[in-house]
């Protein structure tokens, strides 16, 4: 088995998860409490990867992180010199984007799903808007907020497409444990294949049998209702 | 100025009902004001109006000497600065927290908290979750929360309609003495009027999203600025004195000099007895026997033709209301300063108490 890719996509995957859970949760606030009329639009962004074809974000992304793009000038200046194509920091820039759905529409829910009256009780028991986000909303969306980071992190570590855009194939670098398994099969490996694909499908199912299970014991302990 | 709450703000609903009140709260006399009105007459609305849940389209509220909402300088306090605690119908309690952790949120200090449940008699309750304990119990927790946090104005929105019958009639003395005990101004939002009467020094009453009156509960019963606030209200004759005695199924209640019978239904003490001015008889001169309990000698102070029916107001010791029809007010010759007998049934006395 390939150890180093697995170790890569674990990596990746981790830290997707992180940073969208950080990410994704003032983004997933604002979808579901900002008055704006348009947001609509930027639901609809956020829910793009869920739809497009991951050859056609990967594209889009390595265009917007060349050496000559905006993105790509800024990354070189602040790195001193490094670039953003076919680096892990490039495929995690990518990953972000191509989870960011999986990160916010459960957080999103589960913020819409607290009761609107709690929020009102603690404003009017003069708590600020962030100490009540932090100390109502948030307890009583820890399901959702779970769910998010465990579908991210399970999302990230089987992406393909975006990985093969962005990233390429370098050994330590971006090949990543489905990258690896396709070079296996490539090269008519099978048993490699097999083993690593196995492997992946007993994490994956762990993972979310987890999960449900987590959710399910939460749900018990706190009501939303 | 600084003893007054005052609201005159307009605002316009998604629905096309509109809110436009005008309200004038004496804070010093009023430690508890009822917002009575029908369903559907901009309760609600009024007090998220003055929580700062909502913002009016027009109009200006003000605190005592803090202006809260004003759209001609524009300032609109948020709720957080306005120090309104608001006890929602269902309480609201945090689901995810303890009762002592409820009550805790908000208060300066663990030991204010622990005051206030200990006070409400909630500290063996303490450990519990919200969903563990009775609604009673869960009122108490929202008030002793809402206290804890130190507020400026209490606004209770139909507090006690999400209990059965037989608890909110139970609760409503308890509601009254923990929030006269409480020592914060407290506006109650109800439709119900025995609430309005057993809960409110002072009354507003709000018909179509219009404040129709205010005053002291007693005086708006009495005397109702017009038809919808008299339809709304309902009783006439508010008369407050004190239970001096209970035998034999009937309870006696000192009214100043007078006395008044009615059937005891376990109130002791200040109470209100309350009765329709209908159930009301006069009769000219002074009184005579009859099964009735009630006698009263007194004298006619007006006499206001409403239509078919007359509305005589007698003094016997206190003021009574008293309708009759036209044909035997003007057969009976009623009229200012004649002597008249008030005749009421034990069984028309309703007694609340305070």
């Amino acid at each position: 088995m390939d150890w180093q890719a697995l170790w890569l996509s674990l990596r990746l995957a981790s830290l997707t998860a992180a940073i969208l859970l950080i990410v994704g949760t003032p983004l997933a606030y604002w979808l579901t409490y900002s008055p704006r009329p348009w947001k609509f639009l930027v639901e609809a962004a956020v829910a793009l990867p869920l739809v497009l074809p991951p050859t056609v974000l990967g594209f889009y992304v390595l265009l917007a992180i060349g050496p000559r793009s905006p993105v790509g000038v800024l990354y070189r200046t602040l790195s001193g010199g490094g670039l953003l194509p076919f680096s892990f920091q490039g495929l995690l820039l990518a990953s972000i984007l191509y989870s960011l759905p999986f990160t916010v529409q459960p957080i999103t829910t589960a913020f819409a799903s607290v009761d609107r009256k709690l929020v009102e009780a603690s404003w009017c028991l003069g708590v600020s808007r962030l100490s009540t986000f932090r100390r109502v909303v948030v307890p009583l969306s820890v399901p959702g907020i779970v769910t998010a980071a465990i579908l991210s992190f399970a999302h990230t570590l089987g992406e393909f497409g975006v990985v093969l855009m962005v990233g390429g194939n370098i050994a330590g670098t971006t090949r990543t444990v489905s990258i690896s398994i396709y070079d296996q099969v490539q090269a008519l490996d099978y048993r490699a294949a097999n083993e690593t694909s196995l492997f992946l499908l007993a994490v994956s199912f762990s993972v979310l049998a987890v999960t449900y299970a987590l959710q399910r014991r939460i749900w018990a302990v706190w009501p939303t209702t | 100025m600084a003893h007054h709450l005052t609201c005159v703000c307009r605002k316009r609903l998604p629905s096309g009902f509109t809110v436009d009140a005008n309200l004038r709260i004496p804070l010093e006399q009023a430690r508890v004001t009822v917002l009575f009105g029908p369903s559907g007459s901009g309760k609600t609305t009024l007090l998220r109006l003055l929580a700062g849940l909502d913002r009016p389209d027009n109009g200006r509220i003000q605190f005592r000497d803090q202006v809260w909402f004003d759209s001609t300088t524009r300032v609109s306090l948020a709720p957080q600065q306005r120090r309104a605690g608001f006890l929602f119908q269902d309480y609201a309690l945090f689901p995810h927290l303890t009762v002592r952790r409820n009550v805790e949120f908000a208060a300066p200090h663990p030991g204010k908290a622990g005051e206030w449940l200990s006070r409400f008699n909630l500290t063996w309750l303490s450990p519990r979750l919200p969903r563990e304990i009775s609604g009673g119990e869960q009122q108490r927790v929202a008030l002793a929360r809402a206290l804890a946090a130190e507020p400026a104005l209490l606004l209770l929105d139909e507090p006690l309609s999400a209990l059965d019958a037989a608890t909110r009639t139970r609760l409503r003395h308890e509601l009254r003495r923990n929030l006269v005990d409480g020592d914060v101004p407290s506006i109650i939002v109800t439709h119900d009027r025995t609430e309005a009467l057993a809960l409110g020094d002072w009354i507003a009453v709000l018909v179509g999203g219009a404040i129709r009156q205010a005053g002291p509960v007693e005086e708006v019963f009495r005397h109702p600025a017009d038809v919808q606030v008299a339809e709304s209200v309902g009783v006439e004759n508010v008369i407050p004195g004190e239970v001096i005695a209970r035998e034999s199924g009937l309870a006696t209640i000192r009214v100043g000099a007078a006395r008044l019978e009615s059937v005891d239904t376990g109130e002791t003490g200040l109470v209100f007895a309350c009765i329709r001015a209908e159930e009301v008889t006069l009769a000219p001169g002074a009184p005579s026997a009859s099964s009735a309990r009630n006698r009263l000698a007194g004298r006619i102070q007006s006499v206001l033709l409403e239509g078919p029916v007359a509305r005589v107001e007698v003094d016997c010791g206190f003021p009574l209301v008293a309708l009759v029809t036209a044909q035997s007010a003007a057969d009976l010759q009623f009229r200012r300063d004649e002597p008249v007998s008030a005749v009421i049934k034990a069984t028309s006395v309703h007694l609340l108490s305070r």
